[in-house]
């Protein structure tokens, strides 16, 4: 009986290794998932959140200079500074785990929350209020600021000049993004950043677990609060609600949008710093799965969806803002929505089964 | 009949039965603990709106916070009970009910190791596992005897082959066997494992693996029950449980069938290790075993056939249950199929014709949207959840219909449900759901 368990174990063996001649094999093996980890932190993380890091700086002592001399030039330099910001924001968002983790939740939820409550932010001016000690997070982050330097720009010089409080309540604004970002970005560069890259498993809790849901978690923010809300598409809805854009204020929606977009798609292919015209070669996704079974079909699909979207993106008038074309009910926008919305089949359902990553947050048991 | 009756009715070990309750009673301790110390409670049975009936038990679904928690005592302490032998039919009987009804909270967390310790508890409730080495017969609550009829050892040793053959068989199929899928999409991700990562890609692994785990499951009883190789299987089982618990997320499953594994040993391995856990007065033993009645082996009868029988129920419907799930769950087919999908809600005021679409994340965890997504039953009974929630917004009579597509073992997203239909029109029943859209690939 023991020879014949031995020699069960045996023919199992031969059967095994005579059986592997299948036609649609992968086209490479072994991919190297810490080398794609190393790339990422390094070439995409963190010289980003150094842009994010340099943007708010830029607006925070651009903010001090107006706070000096409020005058209309300094205002649209302000203005500039924080449209340079928001669209560096759209670059980073997508990394919202580790050390965007907070104990007050997470960096997307305490500088990034769109649509802002006008009502909260003046409130909160009017109780001279700059704490932040609430869970109020739609009155402060750059959606707040955008808020307060964009909203009723014609009138921004008079209105400072009567309520001081109102750039007390931005600059504790701008150095509560300065300081976010900076604690973000020091622990890229130092403990996380090691954490991060060694850290190559891919069960939940791994990095590329991490950075994989963070990427789907902000394609659905780009579809469901982007796009699906403001225009109204959702269940309940009466009717369009285009305030709830992102970037309503200053009318640089459909930049950021585009911004945001980029952003997830070139993190899929792994551009370097999320930059098409970089000179190293990308890593990420898209050669994960080209060493995965199945994978390269899915690449091809992948791509095609990737090509549709931008049709639609195109298709959109240049000269309009986002929440114009919700109120002319365009239909490009509509194609732009419908394109996003098939591409999640690629990227959350069979991109997960061909990675074998689990689209958990956390962990629980199968069988 | 009488020859089958005197089998059931020898005498054999009551040390086997002893340890089985103490073993079974310290796994649910253990994965009870295991359960609160991670959050779980709050997790999957607190946080979500909405939970997942089970077909025909709609009304036990997770009840609120105190009764969970409740719920979850009387689980804790009737585990330790058994595992003491305190008031052991009492105790049992709360035991299996307690784990039982949690398991019916939520069909999302439907696991067939879960469905597979609730069997094990009601054995147990059926057996008289406490007449050694319990306080039960050291107070001289019941009588010591240190035999029992040998039924009590098969009935154990019959669903534990039931789980094993079962699972082997439904892995004899094509895209198992000869596609080595899904463990070729699973193994490679387990490429950064210490010392055999390298292996795990190698498309020969895959194979190897999927053929040694038919084989496994199909023939480890037969080597279990012969004594020459009794212990060669068990190191097998440690082996193969063991990477399998490392490699995939599947809780305390690899510790329940190591254990039970163990059921197969001699009982005087069992009577040993009783011992060195169990100190207590010797009392008098009553050495007679109690016969089988009629209607215990009218209800063993039924029972065992009840286990043959319903994991074939799939044979009863068209098409392929892989696809549908259609008498998938209780069926033993564990870890079988690599699938996920993309399950997009419409609703449409019956009156206005006004569409809008679903964020499922606004009622639903990320784990229920994940399990819903590509099994037709919870797709139906979240619609007619949605249909519920959006007529109270004040949307009349919303029509609920999904476009839902589901990946496969790999293969491109195909359509599960037809998307014309109202989903809150249609009743849940056992019938064949003629709404889930055919697969376009065929298993053999």
């Amino acid at each position: 009986m023991k020879h014949i368990y031995t020699l069960t174990t045996l023919l199992l063996a031969i059967i095994s290794f005579s059986s592997c001649n299948d036609p649609s094999g992968p086209i490479t093996q072994g991919f190297d998932r810490k080398a794609m980890l190393e790339f990422t932190a390094k070439q995409t993380i963190i010289p980003l959140f150094g842009d994010m890091q340099q943007s708010a700086k830029s607006f925070d002592s651009t903010l001090q200079v107006f706070i000096q001399e409020q005058n209309e030039q300094n205002a649209q330099e302000l203005r500039n500074q924080w449209r340079s910001m928001a669209k560096a924001w759209q670059y980073v968002v997508i990394f919202d785990f580790g050390p965007s983790k907070m104990s007050d939740g997470s960096l997307f939820e305490n500088i990034g929350t769109f649509p802002t409550s006008s009502l909260k932010i003046e409130s909160y001016i009017n109780a001279k209020d700059s704490s932040f000690r609430n869970f109020d997070r739609d009155s402060r982050g750059i959606y707040a600021l955008e808020y307060l330097i964009f909203k009723d720009s014609t009138n921004f010089l008079r209105s400072t000049a009567e309520q001081p409080f109102k750039l007390a309540y931005a600059k504790a604004i701008s150095r509560n993004i300065v300081s976010r970002v900076d604690s973000v970005l020091s622990q890229w560069q130092n403990s996380y950043g090691t954490i991060f890259i060694n850290n190559d498993g891919s069960q939940a809790g791994s990095s590329i677990s991490d950075l994989y849901n963070a990427f789907v978690f902000h394609y659905e923010v780009l579809k469901n609060y982007n796009l699906g809300l403001p225009m109204g598409k959702r269940a309940g809805q009466i009717k369009e609600e285009p305030t709830k854009v992102e970037g309503y204020y200053s009318g640089y929606s459909i930049q950021l949008l585009k911004s945001k977009y980029e952003a997830i798609k070139y993190l899929w292919y792994g551009y370097a710093r999320l930059s098409l015209t970089s000179s190293l070669s990308p890593l990420g996704f898209k050669d994960y799965l080209q060493s995965v079974e199945l994978g390269p079909r899915l690449i091809q699909d992948t791509e095609l969806q990737w090509q549709a979207i931008e049709l639609a993106l195109a298709n959109l008038n240049p000269n309009q803002s986002l929440q114009n074309m919700i109120n002319a009910q365009s239909s490009a926008l509509d194609q732009l929505f419908l394109e996003i919305t098939k591409h999640t089949r690629f990227l959350k359902s069979e991109m997960s089964s061909l990675l074998g990553i689990s689209i958990t947050f956390s962990s629980s048991d199968g069988d | 009949m009488k020859r089958i009756l005197s089998i059931l009715n020898t005498p054999a070990s009551a040390y086997t039965l002893a340890y089985f309750r103490i073993g079974l009673g310290i796994l649910i301790l253990f994965s009870t603990l295991r359960f609160l110390f991670l959050g779980w409670i709050d997790m999957q049975y607190l946080q979500p709106s909405f939970h997942f009936p089970y077909f025909g038990l709609e009304h036990f679904t997770a009840p609120s916070q105190p009764f969970v928690q409740l719920i979850f005592g009387i689980l804790c302490i009737s585990s330790i009970g058994v595992i003491l032998g305190y008031h052991f039919r009492l105790m049992s009987i709360a035991m299996f009910l307690s784990f039982t009804y949690i398991e019916l909270w939520d069909v999302s967390f439907y696991l067939n190791h879960y469905y597979a310790v609730s069997l094990f508890c009601l054995i147990l409730c059926a057996i008289p596992s406490h007449a050694v080495a319990s306080l039960d017969a050291s107070s001289g609550r019941v009588k010591k005897s240190t035999i029992v009829p040998y039924w009590t050892h098969l009935l154990i040793l019959f669903q534990i082959a039931v789980i094993y053959v079962y699972a082997g068989i439904a892995k004899i199929n094509s895209e198992w066997l000869l596609s080595a899928m899904p463990l070729r999409l699973w193994l490679p991700a387990q490429s950064s494992f210490p010392i055999i990562g390298d292996f795990l890609e190698l498309e020969a692994t895959a194979y190897l693996f999927s053929w040694f785990g038919m084989l496994y499951d199909m023939f480890i009883i037969a080597f279990l029950i012969n004594k020459n190789t009794r212990y060669y299987a068990f190191a097998t089982a440690i082996v193969f449980h063991g990477f399998t618990g490392l490699f995939f997320q599947i809780g305390v499953f690899p510790l329940v069938m190591i254990f039970m594994a163990t059921m197969f040993f001699d009982s005087s391995l069992h009577a040993r290790i009783v011992h060195s856990l169990f100190r207590l007065p010797d009392q008098q033993s009553d050495n007679t075993v109690q016969p089988l009645s009629s209607y215990g082996f009218l209800a063993i009868g039924l029972y065992v056939a009840f286990q043959l029988l319903f994991p074939l129920r799939y044979m009863a419907y068209p098409g392929d249950y892989q696809w549908t799930e259609q008498g998938y769950r209780f069926g033993w087919r564990v870890m079988l199929t690599e699938k996920s999908g993309i399950a997009q809600f419409f609703i449409t005021d019956r009156k206005t014709g006004k569409k809008g679409y679903v964020n499922n994340a606004e009622w639903l965890s990320i784990h229920q949207e994940k399990q819903m997504s590509y099994q037709p039953d919870m797709i139906l009974a979240f619609a007619h959840y949605l249909h519920d929630q959006y007529q109270q917004k004040g949307i009349n009579d919303p029509i609920v219909t999904v476009d839902c597509w589901v990946t496969m073992n790999g293969r491109p997203s195909s359509r599960l449900i037809d998307p014309k239909v109202d989903l809150s029109r249609i009743e849940d029943g056992l019938a064949h759901k003629s709404w889930i859209a055919p697969y376009p690939g065929a298993i053999q």
